[in-house]
């Protein structure tokens, strides 16, 4: 549709063209990196033994068995589960509480201690902290995906506050727009679209997090729990065969969420 | 009526306006000329009830306050019907209903018909421009803040809105403070001018025009306008 209003038919026409061209382009540049990444793996596999380093046919033969026991499935699916309750957490609780201390800089001051003790410490030391103060399970699992998720949200959301366009605001001012409408209708859109490079950051970050997790508080199910069984049989194959479920998982996630949120809450910028 | 008594407003250690005393009455028209950074916009806050004065007093019983900015100021995340009916949403007199049917009225009056769902970024500048007119007359204001409305756009374009504006202003009255750069544009609104000069902004000229808005033709905006101009450069 573009700005094609009032008489610009043919501008429109080009420039539609060219954005298709673009976008083919660029899919063109993805696949060849997707090719060299492979040509390289392929190479490096030739000089080490499968043991340490399969190659990539043998990484997708190890593939094709794994998801042949419907075990995998249900393994996949856990974490996927997992995956999903701990980002609509992050994202709820990132957005609600970083916007309450984008209003109030006390308030960001209080959560300011927690918020830097947990980007300091290393994520694999706070797992092992949350196991010995809260014992195992999946609430466990989650929470500690959620709390190292967390300062990335948040600030992102504290930062896209205080940088809302100001002109927006006094034209709000001075039509006596009430508070929950300028935040429903002013500071929530803009936040969003502020922080949809942290919250696509943030769900490939869960991903890698969650499994992290799995691993360390030990749960019987999960793709963690698979790459741990996969460990303890040096089946290195199987290793990369989860290696590339992840990829798949964070692309699934970051596409289908990149897909709600252009159709859903970006629709304005998409349509421009 | 609106009347400001003696307003003076500093920023910092910087004063910007100094003993300002303007009356403006219900459906008078007043514009604002001067250089830039003398004060103008400031005014218009204070008047919005954004900003307060820090010496002066302020007596208004026009209530309902509509704003023309120099952009638009619409939000880039909601359609031109959603920006017109934003400025409703806190009126409880209105129904949803009432709010849509008022939004809609004002933007057909505006030549918007069809456009109610295009987001700001699918419309032109011009276009863009009456959404921001439509959404302050939604609110059937009974004072109208006019700041720089037309500047920045193309002769023709401004012309179309004006010629809107007018008739707008015909078909609902209401008292306006309208702050210009261009002396022709006060002509053809206004019922007086005031030029504010000098550091800080004080008022050094007013000019009452003699004719109705309606009886004003090409000749008389021209010559008051000139007349304008002559005052705002000897004034500087």
């Amino acid at each position: 549709m573009g700005t094609c209003g009032e008489g610009k038919k043919n501008g429109c026409v080009r420039m539609i063209k060219i954005k298709e061209l673009k976008k083919t382009s660029s899919y063109f540049w993805m696949i060849l990196g997707v090719v060299i990444f492979i040509a390289l793996w392929h190479l490096i596999s030739l000089r080490y033994s499968p043991m340490f380093v399969p190659s990539p046919g043998e990484t997708i033969t190890a593939l094709i068995d794994l998801f042949s026991v419907p075990e995998s499935i249900t393994h996949v699916y856990s974490t996927f589960y997992r995956v999903i309750v701990a980002m609509a957490i992050l994202t709820i609780t990132g957005i609600a509480l970083g916007m309450i201390a984008g209003f109030n800089p006390w308030i960001e001051q209080i959560i300011k201690p927690v918020k830097d003790i947990l980007i300091a410490i290393p994520p694999v030391a706070l797992s092992l902290m949350a196991i010995f103060m809260f014992g195992t399970g999946i609430v466990q699992t989650v929470a500690i995906a959620v709390a190292l998720g967390f300062p990335l949200l948040y600030g992102a959301t504290v930062t896209a506050v205080r940088s809302v366009n100001m002109d927006l605001l006094e034209m709000l001012e001075v039509f006596k727009v009430k508070k929950i409408i300028l935040v429903k209708d002013a500071y929530l859109p803009a936040v969003i679209f502020a922080i949809m490079p942290n919250i696509l950051l943030a769900s490939g970050l869960t991903v890698r997090l969650m499994i992290m997790a799995e691993i360390i508080v030990g749960l019987d199910n999960g793709i963690g729990h698979a790459m741990s069984i996969a460990r303890v049989h040096m089946a290195t194959e199987d290793i990369f065969a989860w290696m590339l479920v992840m990829v798949a998982a964070v692309l699934a996630i970051e596409g289908g969420l990149l897909y709600l949120v252009k159709k859903r809450l970006l629709a304005w910028q998409t349509q421009s | 009526m609106l009347e400001f008594k003696k307003v003076t407003k500093s920023f910092g250690k910087r004063t910007i306006l100094e003993n300002v005393s303007i009356r403006l009455e219900n459906n008078g028209i007043l514009a604002i000329l001067g250089p830039s950074g003398i004060g103008k916009t400031t005014i218009l806050r204070i008047a919005a009830g954004t900003i307060k004065p820090d010496a002066g007093e302020i007596q208004s019983d026009l209530r309902r306050i509509g704003f023309i900015f120099q952009e638009p100021r619409l939000l880039p995340w909601r359609s031109a019907l959603a920006n017109v009916t934003l400025v409703l949403k806190g009126n409880k007199m209105l129904t949803h209903n009432d709010q849509i049917e008022m939004a809609m009225f004002m933007l057909e009056r505006l030549g918007l018909k069809g456009f109610e769902h295009y987001y700001p970024a699918q419309l032109s500048g011009g276009m863009r421009q009456r959404v921001a007119i439509a959404r302050a007359f939604v609110v059937e204001p009974d004072l109208l803040l006019m700041d720089e409305p037309f500047t920045g756009l193309d002769l023709e374009l401004k012309a179309s809105l004006q010629k809107m504006l007018i008739q707008l202003l015909t078909w609902r009255p209401t008292a306006i403070i309208h702050v210009t750069h261009e002396p022709q544009d006060a002509v053809l609104f206004a019922d007086s001018a005031i030029i504010l000069a000098g550091e800080p902004g004080r008022i050094t000229a007013k000019i009452d025009f003699e004719r109705k808005r309606e009886n004003r033709d090409l000749f008389y905006v021209q010559e008051q306008a000139a007349k304008l101009a002559e005052m705002l450069t000897l004034k500087k």
